[in-house]
């Protein structure tokens, strides 16, 4: 797949139908997508929340029948009910509707008692690349501040199964630091080189890993030669594993919102594919996310 | 107000030549640029490093220097030391790095403001100019300090928007960002980002106008409808650290921009090229160089 629109057909013709569970389940930004989407068909939300609310969206486009409602009003209730779904998988996909993000967290990714027990949880950004027709991958563009070297092996799992799930069989990963060779006084480095190691020894399945990268010898390939660096991945990277989520997340919202690349996300690592509630995504794009959603959901 | 690089290289011409000390001239592609600059009348170059290597690659690409121009060293913190020596004598307006390791031309840097009771901290300035916007966007820190504590992040948001005082943002719009959203655990970028707010608001509200938005698609989001505005892009944006900063000022290669890189220290300009930039790209540096050196001087002759 090497376009969004390629993903929301790939997923649009796969003929599973998983159950979207959405908290609140009155968010008419989040239900928009999960009702009157091409993908609409494909999908079972299971509305969490007020009944009275959630019937009153449902009547106005004629979904009814097509919803499970689970009337909780009390939104922390609501929360805990989701998470109950998914340790129990009745549902394949969480999604976050309109809710503040820090009482998501609190509940839903409780280190003890959330849906991501004891596993390292990433958020992994995807972008359009028009100038280069491909999709990228950045991981972990959100949640680890300083993660450590298994951490990183973890959040690259991740990502790999993603890049499976879009149709890329041997993905190629840039493990990017602030240097293009090593320096044992600096982690991020001495990691990159680790995992490029792993990664050589086929630690991580069929994929081309390389690093420490930084970005110009990962991205362009005269940068690369000027700087006499030499690596498999440079200009054909799918996977870009950055050394912590404020790197990702700057490396991201710059080619998003600055370069305006078309963006998506999803958060990995909980047991089930997780779409978060972004105000600043298009509708385009949170379209995007459920067929994301939905292809994870498949594996 | 400089609103572009086209403004920037229109200036550069214009007007008498600067003096400029070039650390290690002994590769092509620095001496390529020091031609090109030349050309444009941008610069007059002092060239620091191993004369015979000098001399023999000025033959291959039609670089005539001068005697008085040509300063021989060899060892890399020498060369260093020597052209920042000249930028603090008063010698030259500009230091460029050429084929030189960057951390000691920063190490230099740092010495020289130590002594001088100079600058507190040295951070780079990475200028975008990106097309369709109306202002010029400063990137910092891009290339000093690995992990700034919040007191140098202070003074790097000053350097910043004191070099964009120079270019006529008399009050620029500085953002700190962070990637802390709530879903994620408390980011000390965000904490430095709080308590960088509360403390700035009071004695630097003349200088800066410091935004409690900390991530970009909020600062163009905005309030209200209307959607993304790259318009609202600040002047001034603090990078959470050198990680982040490094891949945000270089995805030049991947998006529509244009980036300038530059080191302001107190008595000029001091540019840092890549390894990975051509002599066009680097000529354009210089031209900002050129620019930044004689609006200090303005200003200095003003005060």
């Amino acid at each position: 797949m090497k376009s969004f629109r390629d993903i929301i057909i790939r997923a649009k013709e796969s003929p599973a139908k998983p159950k979207v569970a959405l908290v609140p389940g009155d968010d008419i930004t989040a239900l928009t997508p999960l009702l009157t989407s091409e993908l609409a068909d494909t999908l079972v939300p299971v509305l969490i929340g007020d009944r009275e609310k959630i019937n009153h969206i449902l009547d106005e486009t004629n979904s009814s029948s097509r919803c499970e409602i689970i009337d909780i009003p009390d939104i922390r209730h609501a929360l805990r009910e989701a998470v109950s779904l998914v340790q129990s998988r009745s549902v394949e996909i969480l999604m976050q509707g309109k809710i503040k993000n820090t009482l998501f967290r609190d509940i839903v990714l409780h280190p003890r008692t959330g849906i991501a027990v004891d596993s390292t949880v990433s958020h992994v950004s995807i972008l359009e690349n028009e100038r280069t027709n491909r999709l990228i991958m950045i991981t972990d563009t959100m949640m680890n501040e300083k993660p450590t070297l298994a951490q990183k092996c973890s959040i690259l799992e991740s990502a790999i199964g993603l890049a499976h799930v879009l149709g890329i069989e041997k993905p190629r990963v840039a493990v990017i630091a602030a240097l293009e060779y090593i320096n044992p006084l600096i982690p991020s480095t001495t990691d990159a080189a680790i995992i490029s190691k792993m990664g050589e020894r086929h630690q991580f399945g069929d994929v081309v890993v390389d690093g420490p990268l930084d970005i110009d010898c990962a991205v362009s390939m005269e940068a690369s030669k000027r700087k006499k660096v030499m690596s498999p991945v440079t200009e054909s990277a799918d996977i870009f594993l950055v050394t912590d989520a404020e790197s990702g997340c700057c490396f991201a919202q710059v080619l998003g919102f600055i370069g305006r690349m078309p963006m998506a996300g999803i958060l990995l690592g909980a047991g089930v594919p997780v779409i978060l509630n972004m105000p600043s995504l298009s509708p385009g794009n949170r379209i995007t996310e459920l067929a994301v959603a939905k292809l994870l959901s498949e594996r | 107000m400089i609103k572009s690089f086209d403004e920037i290289d229109r200036l550069a011409g214009q007007g008498d030549p600067v003096t400029i000390a070039i650390l290690a001239a002994d590769e092509r592609e620095v001496l390529l640029t020091a031609q090109k600059a030349r050309e444009r009348r941008y610069i007059t170059p002092f060239l620091i490093g191993q004369r015979d290597t000098i001399l023999s690659l000025s033959d291959d690409v039609g670089f005539d220097v001068s005697p008085d121009g040509l300063i021989e060293e060899h060892d890399f913190q020498r060369i260093a030391d020597t052209g920042i020596d000249m930028l603090f004598a008063g010698e030259v307006d500009i230091a460029v790095k050429g084929n030189i390791p960057t951390s000691y031309v920063y190490r230099s840097v740092i010495k020289h403001e130590k002594s001088a009771g100079g600058m507190e901290n040295i951070s780079v300035n990475t200028i975008w100019d990106i097309p369709g916007v109306d202002h010029l966007t400063n990137i910092t820190d891009t290339g000093v300090n690995i992990n700034p504590d919040s007191k140098t992040k202070k003074s790097i948001i000053l350097n910043a928007a004191r070099t964009m005082a120079l270019f006529g943002y008399q009050k620029p719009r500085v953002a700190i960002l962070s990637a802390y959203n709530g879903i994620n655990a408390m980011l000390g970028s965000f904490t430095d980002a709080r308590g960088l707010q509360v403390e700035m608001a009071e004695g630097y509200s003349d200088e800066i106008e410091l935004l409690e938005e900390t991530s970009i698609a909020e600062m163009l989001l905005g309030e209200g409808s209307g959607g993304m505005n790259l318009n609202r892009l600040p002047h001034v944006l603090l990078v959470p650290h050198l990680d982040a900063g490094n891949i945000f000022s270089k995805l030049d290669f991947m998006i529509d921009v244009t980036r300038r890189s530059f080191v302001m220290s107190s008595k000029g300009p001091v540019i840092i090229p890549s390894r990975s930039d051509t002599h066009e790209f680097t000529t354009g540096e210089l031209a900002m160089g050129v620019v930044v050196s004689r609006l200090l001087k303005g200003r200095r002759e003003r005060a």
